[in-house]
C-alpha cells in the first residue's frame, strides 16, 4: 500500500502535507469564527456551525492537526539528521501519522455535532483521547529508538527539546483529560477541575508547542545563517529552566477565582521566572543571526524564522507581566488574552512551522518550491494580516478593560469594541488568503513532478548524510 | 547510552513529577471544599441544562466567577459555590456577561426570548441565536441558569429547607438600591472632618456646587437638572439621564447621593466621579443636587443670593 510506505522521509512528507491540510481547515474555521463576531446571525439555525461548537474545533484542529503533525514531521526529519542515523521504523512512523490524522478527523466530526467533554482545550471525547495518547506513546518509541541507535555521540539541544516534549505531553495529557483521571475522587469536581483544566491547557502550549517550536528554530537558525550556535551552555540552561518553570503556571488563568492563594503565588512566580528560559533562547537566536542579518532579506526560511522569533519575544515579554496580579486584575477576561494566545500559536509557532516546511519540503521532495513569488505573497499577507488581527484584539481588550474599570457593563463594551472586531476580521481574512497561497504552493510542489512522494532508499541516504554533515559542521 | 543523558532524563522527570504534585495534586487534598449548607444540589432538570450549557460552549464567552473588582456583579465567588459542579465552567473570557449570579435576575420568559433572538432584546449583542435547541432543552438550560448565584434557585431551596425566609422580587429590588456599608463608613468618616461637616444645603454651598455641576454634569443632566442636557437632546445617550425633578430624588439622603455620584451607575453612561472629583467637590455637588431636587429646578438660587 502506497500510504504506509517505508521509504526514507515518507513519514516526514506525509506528516507535513497532512499538517498543511489541517492548517487550511483550521484557518478556514477561524475565519468563520471571526465573521461571527461581526455578523452573529450569519450561520443562524445551523447548529454545527455555531460559535460555541466551532471554537473548540478551531483550537483542536490547529493544535492537534496542524501544530502536532508539524512537530511529528520536524522530529522525523531533524532527529535522524542530528543523530546521523535513519529513522527507526519508517513504516510505524507512517502508521502513526495515519492514526493521528484519524483522531483529528474524529475531532472534525465529533465537535460540531456537540460530542464534547466541555472543558476548554480538553474537549475531545474519550475514544479520541485514547487514540491521541496511544499516538504519543508510538511517537516516543520511534524517537527514543532512533536516538538510541545514533552514531553522533553529542546530542544537539533540539534533540533534548524534542525528546523531552514527548514525555511531557504524555504526562500532561494523562493528567489533564477527564478520560484518564475521572476515577480519582474529587479530581474533576468543583474548583479542582478548574486547576487541572488550566494545568493541562497551559502546558499543552508550553511543553508541546513551545519546546518543539524552539527546537525547530534551534535547528533552522544555524542552518540558514550558516553560523555556529552562539552558546550551547545558554541553550541547555534554557532547556532546564523551561522544564522547571513552565509546568506550574496554569493557575494564572483563574487568578481571581477562589483557588488557594499559595497555588496562585506559585503560578505567578513561575510565570515571571519564565523570563529566564525566554531570554536565554532569544539571546541565542539573535546572536546566532549576528553578522548574517542579510539572510532575512534574501532567504524566505530565514525571514519566517526571524519574524517568528520576534513574535516569540513579544509573546514572552507580555506573558509574564500579564500573569502578575496587578496586570491580570485589569486585563483578565478581555480580548487581549485572545490576542496573546494567537501571538504565541500563530505568530510564533506557525511562523516557525512555515519556515520548517519551506526548509524541509524542497529537501525531501528534491525539487524547489513551486513558486517563490507565492512564498513572498504568503509571507506578507500572513504578516500584515496577523498584525491587523493582533492590533484589533489588543485594542478591543483595552476597551473592555477600561470600560469595566469605570463600571460599564459587558454588554456596553461589546458594542464599543465592534469596530476593532472588523479590523480583526479583515486580518483574519488576510490570514486565510495567506494560508491558501501556502497550501496551493505546497500542493503544486508535491505534485509537480508527477511521481509518488518519497525517495528510493539509497538516494535519500546519500542526501541525508550530506545534510547531517552540514548541520554538524555548522 | 551515555550515562550523563540518563541522569539528565531522570532529573527532568523527577522535576516534572514534583511540579505536578504541587500544582495539581496538592490543591486537591488541601482545598476540597466542604459541602456548603447554603447551597442545594442540582435537580435532574438543572443538570440536563448544565450539559446543554457545556455542549453548546457557553463557557467560551461567559465566565462564572465574579471578582472583587467587578462592579455590581453580585457576590464574589467562594470555593464552596462549585461544590456540586462535576466539570468546571469557570471560563476565561467575558465576551458575554458573567453568569455567576444570573439566577432569578431575569424571568424565565426573558431568557426564553433572549435565547431565541438575542438581538430582539439586546440590540448590538453578538450572542448566537439558540433557536435550534428545541423547547425542552431551552427550558432545561433556563432552569440551570436560574439555579446559579446568590439569588438562584439552589440557594432558594437550601434556604427554604433550613426554614429561612426567601426575599420576594420587590425586596431584592430594594436591597439592590441599598447604600452599601462602605459608603456609610466613608460618609461617617468624612463628616467627622469639620471641612465636610460645614457643607450644608444652603444657597452659598449650593452655588459652589452649581459651578462644579455646570462643568461636569450639565452636559447630560441639563443646566436645571431636568435630565434634558445637550448630549441627551442630540441623541447621544443610550438611556435618558436622571431628571432630578422626579419625586424619587426627594427621598435621597446624603449617603445615597454620595454613593450615586461617587461610584456612578453601572450599565449607564454615568461615570464614577471619584476618579475625577475630590470628595469635597462631590460634597458641594451633592448640596446643589439636593437643592434642585427640593425646588424642582434652581428655585431661589436663580435669583442672585449673597453668600
Amino acid at each position: 500500500m502506497q500510504l504506509i510506505s517505508d521509504r526514507e522521509n515518507s513519514a516526514t512528507s506525509l506528516a507535513l502535507l497532512t499538517g498543511v491540510f489541517w492548517l487550511f481547515i483550521g484557518v478556514t474555521v477561524g475565519a468563520l469564527l471571526a465573521v461571527q463576531f461581526i455578523w452573529p446571525d450569519v450561520v443562524r439555525g445551523i447548529p454545527f456551525l455555531q460559535f460555541g461548537r466551532v471554537r473548540p474545533l478551531h483550537v483542536n484542529i490547529l493544535a492537534f492537526g496542524w501544530l502536532s503533525l508539524l512537530n511529528f514531521g520536524a522530529m522525523f526529519y531533524m532527529i535522524p539528521r542530528l543523530c546521523r542515523t535513519a529513522l527507526w521504523n519508517e513504516r510505524l512512523a507512517n502508521w502513526l501519522v495515519v492514526i493521528w490524522n484519524l483522531a483529528v478527523l474524529g475531532a472534525l466530526i465529533c465537535l460540531p455535532l456537540g460530542i464534547t467533554e466541555g472543558r476548554e482545550w480538553a474537549e475531545l471525547p474519550w475514544f479520541l483521547d485514547i487514540t491521541v495518547a496511544v499516538g504519543v506513546v508510538i511517537l516516543g518509541v520511534i524517537i527514543y529508538k532512533t536516538i538510541a541507535q545514533r552514531k553522533e555521540p553529542q546530542l544537539y539541544v533540539s534533540v533534548w527539546y524534542f525528546a523531552a516534549s514527548i514525555v511531557w505531553i504524555l504526562i500532561i495529557y494523562a493528567v489533564g483529560n477527564r478520560t484518564f483521571t475521572s476515577w480519582i475522587p474529587g479530581f474533576n469536581t468543583g474548583l479542582n477541575d478548574g486547576i487541572v483544566n488550566w494545568f493541562y491547557a497551559h502546558n499543552v502550549l508550553g511543553l508541546w508547542f513551545t519546546t518543539p517550536g524552539v527546537a525547530i528554530a534551534y535547528y533552522l537558525i544555524p542552518k540558514v545563517t550558516r553560523n555556529p550556535l552562539y552558546s550551547h551552555f545558554l541553550s541547555i540552561l534554557g532547556f532546564f529552566t523551561i522544564a522547571m518553570f513552565y509546568a506550574p503556571t496554569g493557575t494564572h488563568h483563574i487568578l481571581q477565582s477562589p483557588v488557594p492563594e499559595w497555588a496562585k503565588a506559585i503560578s505567578v512566580t513561575s510565570s515571571v521566572m519564565l523570563l529566564v528560559p525566554v531570554v536565554t533562547v532569544l539571546i541565542n537566536f539573535f546572536m546566532t543571526f549576528e553578522g548574517k542579518w542579510g539572510t532575512i532579506a534574501e532567504d524566505h526560511v530565514a525571514r519566517f524564522v526571524f519574524v517568528g522569533a520576534v513574535m516569540y519575544l513579544l509573546t514572552c515579554f507580555t506573558g509574564p507581566f500579564q500573569a502578575t496580579r496587578a496586570v491580570n486584575t485589569y486585563l483578565h477576561f478581555t480580548q487581549w488574552v485572545v490576542g496573546h494566545a494567537h501571538l504565541a500559536l500563530l505568530g510564533t509557532f506557525t511562523f516557525w512551522g512555515w519556515s520548517a516546511i519551506y526548509y524541509i519540503l524542497p529537501r525531501i521532495l528534491k525539487r524547489p518550491m513551486w513558486s517563490k513569488r507565492l512564498i513572498t505573497a504568503h509571507f506578507w499577507m500572513a504578516f500584515v494580516g496577523f498584525s491587523l488581527f493582533l492590533i484589533g484584539l489588543t485594542a478591543a481588550g483595552f476597551i473592555q478593560a477600561s470600560g469595566w474599570r469605570i463600571g460599564m457593563s459587558v454588554y456596553h463594551t461589546v458594542i464599543m469594541f465592534a469596530p476593532f472586531q472588523y479590523v480583526r476580521t479583515i486580518g483574519g481574512v488576510l490570514l486565510w488568503l495567506s494560508a491558501f497561497a501556502f497550501i496551493y504552493n505546497v500542493y503544486r510542489t508535491a505534485v509537480s513532478a508527477g511521481r509518488p512522494l518519497g525517495q528510493p532508499a539509497g538516494q535519500a541516504r546519500a542526501s541525508l548524510e550530506d545534510a547531517a554533515t552540514a548541520v554538524q559542521g555548522s | 547510552m551515555n550515562k550523563r543523558y540518563i541522569v539528565g532524563f531522570v532529573w527532568i522527570m523527577a522535576m516534572v513529577a514534583f511540579i505536578i504534585l504541587i500544582t495539581v495534586a496538592l490543591p486537591r487534598t488541601h482545598s476540597t471544599a466542604d459541602e456548603p449548607d447554603y447551597l442545594a444540589d442540582y435537580t435532574p432538570e438543572e443538570l440536563r441544562g448544565r450539559q446543554v450549557y457545556l455542549r453548546e460552549g457557553c463557557f467560551y464567552c461567559h465566565s462564572q466567577f465574579s471578582r472583587v473588582q467587578d462592579w455590581d456583579h453580585g457576590q464574589v465567588a467562594r470555593s464552596q459555590d462549585y461544590y456540586y459542579d462535576r466539570n468546571n465552567a469557570l471560563g476565561t473570557e467575558r465576551t458575554g456577561p458573567d453568569l455567576a449570579n444570573i439566577g432569578n435576575k431575569f424571568p424565565d420568559d426573558w431568557h426564553d426570548a433572549h435565547h431565541r433572538d438575542p438581538r430582539a432584546l439586546k440590540p448590538g449583542s453578538i450572542m448566537p441565536s439558540f433557536d435550534y435547541l428545541g423547547d425542552e432543552e431551552t427550558s432545561d438550560l433556563i432552569a440551570y441558569l436560574q439555579s446559579l448565584g446568590m439569588r438562584g434557585n439552589r440557594r432558594k431551596r437550601a434556604a427554604l429547607a433550613r426554614g429561612e425566609i426567601w426575599p420576594t422580587d420587590e425586596e431584592w429590588a430594594e436591597t439592590r438600591h441599598e447604600v452599601p456599608q462602605y459608603i456609610h463608613q466613608l460618609y461617617d468618616e468624612l463628616t467627622e472632618d469639620p471641612t465636610f461637616r460645614s457643607i450644608r444645603m444652603e444657597p452659598r454651598f449650593a452655588v459652589n456646587g452649581q459651578g462644579i455641576y455646570n462643568q461636569n454634569c450639565a452636559i447630560c443632566h441639563g443646566l436645571e437638572g431636568d435630565g434634558r442636557g445637550p448630549a441627551y437632546l442630540h441623541g447621544a445617550m443610550a438611556k435618558p439621564p436622571a431628571n432630578f425633578w422626579e419625586d424619587r430624588f426627594d427621598g435621597y439622603d446624603d449617603p445615597m447621593w454620595l454613593w450615586r455620584v461617587r461610584d456612578g451607575i453601572p450599565g449607564t453612561q454615568m461615570p464614577p466621579w471619584r476618579l475625577s472629583l475630590t470628595d469635597e467637590q462631590i460634597f458641594y455637588v451633592m448640596q446643589f443636587l439636593k437643592w434642585v431636587a427640593e425646588y424642582n429646578g434652581l428655585g431661589p438660587l436663580s435669583t442672585p443670593v449673597n453668600p
